[in-house]
């Protein structure tokens, strides 16, 4: 009696495994077949000289070791790629974050209109990158640009500002472009976290007779870190390969100025058809976002321990 | 009664700087729209139009056929949409209701792919595209988004899964519905929240992809509009006038979609971020 029902029980736990087993089995070998295999195959070809001849099968594909590498590690213009990247990623998270803590303390704090204000900035999340480079591209035009005219009216400058055509400045307006596309990201992240914190804490300390910055150092900054952190990581990600917003605002320009990583893996790749280094690219760019991702949450869980 | 006017004070403040942000906002778009509607003459000058016209949506519309790419646009988001639906449904639901061997390292494995930035693996895909002869059809564009949004999609369902009472499951099997039934009679309809998340998140994330399409496709009667709207600045050389009319039709279908779902965009902008 008993050793059927332990039978039974067991051939249930079965069933059940091989059910997930194979519920779960077409989406992982989609994974496997459009992003594992790929993946390795990328750094198989980043460690041998293939190109878009080897690609058509004219040729044969020879082993090179670590040559892509190296290459590319002496290629000056990697060098131009990872600083402008790095630039870009450092400067559009602080602008955002900012940004983002501003407004979602004070949206946060007003009665009337919270929706109003979160509708309208929710839109910039939801238009196409391309969209909005292609925009501003035309915004920002030196000679017949709205903003330029705008400040020109105003009285601001007397000579027009060259703000995709300066190589310093064009790399504040991709910046720029992209605070206005991902600070709305962030702030709907901060705002969802600094709601969920318990009222009464607000208002024992406003009896306490905390002002508005105290109150946001010692309650809000406190209770939103992980959120802050998880965000920062997730933006981390985005800029870091930032492309579709560069290649139609300034296509790299000029010159390099604005030449991120992911414009410089495509240009390889595609107009140089050099899969081999740009793949080798792809695999360097891949280790210094892992590294940045430790930083980030380093130095967040960091100050954590000090508090 | 001074506390009263100060927090007055301050609250004027605070509206203030929010709407200076919902200007810099609305601005921009604002000017797409206006533009779009002036007429091609005025296109490049900054004044406001002598009058609107709706010549830019004619000519993108007959000149420059922008349906055709709408139409491959439409196309790949739908399809990719869907695959991905059932792809990650079936396997959120085996991860979480039905564990095997291995079930959770699989899962934390899927989950980390997240992190990888898809020009790592747009190369080699370029490649099996090419050796497959996929290049220039939309299979090809279809497959990349599926590869691209899958692990994400299996992320943000996870959680709906976990939360889902295993009562109500184990009372489905004990009145012989079987493990697939329960899913479509008993889990789906109670997952609608979750789903549309997951439905709006894919659609607009390929509906709006534009790096993968460009490499992928040299024939215009596959591209997408995000590609046929960057070589507006190719070949004709910078047609304002047109980009600016099809991005605003490129634009409308979001900004309807933001209106009408905005708490379930919120709800999936905010997952995993915020417990509770």
């Amino acid at each position: 009696m008993k050793s059927s029902a332990l039978r039974r029980v067991r051939s249930i736990k079965r069933s059940n495994s091989l059910f997930g087993f194979f519920a779960t089995a077409p989406a992982m070998l989609t994974l496997i077949g459009l992003f594992i295999y790929p993946l390795l195959f990328s750094l198989y070809v980043s460690f041998t000289d293939y190109n878009m001849a080897a690609v058509l099968g004219n040729r044969t594909i020879n082993f090179v070791g670590l040559q892509n590498y190296s290459n590319v590690l002496a290629d000056p213009a990697f060098w131009n790629a990872m600083r402008v990247t790095v630039y870009i990623t450092i400067s559009a998270i602080a602008v955002e974050f900012i940004f983002a803590l501003a407004l979602s303390v004070a949206t946060q704090k007003i009665e009337k209109g919270k929706s109003v204000f979160i509708s309208i900035y929710l839109i910039t999340i939801l238009v196409a990158p391309i969209v909005v480079a292609l925009l501003f591209r035309f915004i920002l035009n030196d000679e017949l640009g709205l903003l330029n005219l705008i400040l020109r009216k105003a009285g601001i400058i007397s000579r027009d500002i060259g703000w995709l055509s300066d190589e310093k400045i064009a790399k504040l307006s991709v910046v720029m472009v992209d605070t206005w596309q991902a600070t709305s990201s962030v702030f709907l992240l901060l705002y969802a976290a600094i709601i969920a914190i318990p009222k009464d804490i607000f208002e024992s300390a406003v009896v306490d007779g905390a002002n508005s910055w105290r109150v946001f150092v010692n309650i809000i900054l406190p209770s939103i870190k992980s959120v802050i952190i998880y965000s920062m990581v997730i933006r981390f990600m985005d800029v870091f390969r930032i492309f579709d917003s560069i290649f139609l605002l300034t296509n790299g320009g000029p010159g390099d100025a604005t030449e991120s990583l992911a414009l410089f893996i495509f240009r390889k790749g595609w107009t140089q058809m050099d899969m081999s280094k740009a793949s080798a690219t792809s695999y360097l760019m891949m280790i210094v976002m892992a590294v940045g991702i430790l930083l980030i949450n380093r130095v967040g869980n960091y100050e954590k321990k000090v508090k | 009664m001074k506390s009263q006017a100060n927090f007055k004070k301050k609250n004027i403040f605070t509206y203030t700087g929010l709407c200076f942000y919902a200007a810099f906002v609305i601005l921009p778009l604002f000017w797409l729209v206006l533009t779009s509607l002036k007429d091609r003459s005025e296109s490049y000058t900054i004044a406001w139009p002598s009058k609107l016209s709706l010549d830019n949506f004619t000519s993108v519309l007959w000149e420059y056929k922008i349906a055709k790419y709408f139409y491959n646009s439409g196309f790949i988001a739908v399809f990719t949409t869907i695959i991905i639906l059932v792809l990650s449904v079936l396997a959120a639901y085996g991860f979480t209701k039905f564990e095997y061997k291995f079930s959770n390292s699989v899962l934390n494995l899927c989950v980390l792919l997240k992190m990888i930035p898809f020009i790592t693996i747009i190369i080699p895909l370029y490649i099996m595209m090419a050796k497959l002869g996929l290049i220039n059809t939309r299979l090809a564009l279809i497959l990349g988004n599926v590869s691209f949004n899958l692990p994400v999609a299996i992320w943000l369902l996870i959680p709906f899964f976990k939360e889902f009472p295993n009562e109500l499951l184990e009372a489905a099997f004990i009145d012989g519905s079987s493990k697939l039934k329960t899913l479509i009679s008993i889990v789906l309809p109670l997952a609608v929240p979750a789903i549309m998340v997951i439905t709006i998140f894919m659609f607009i994330s390929a509906w709006n992809e534009f790096m993968y399409a460009l490499i992928m496709t040299t024939k215009q009667d596959i591209q997408p509009v995000t590609v046929a709207i960057a070589n507006l600045t190719g070949k004709y050389g910078v047609r304002f006038d047109l980009m600016t009319a099809a991005a605003v039709l490129y634009v409308i279908p979001v900004v309807t979609i933001t209106i009408i779902f905005q708490k379930n965009i919120i709800g999936g902008l905010t997952a995993g971020a915020v417990k509770g």
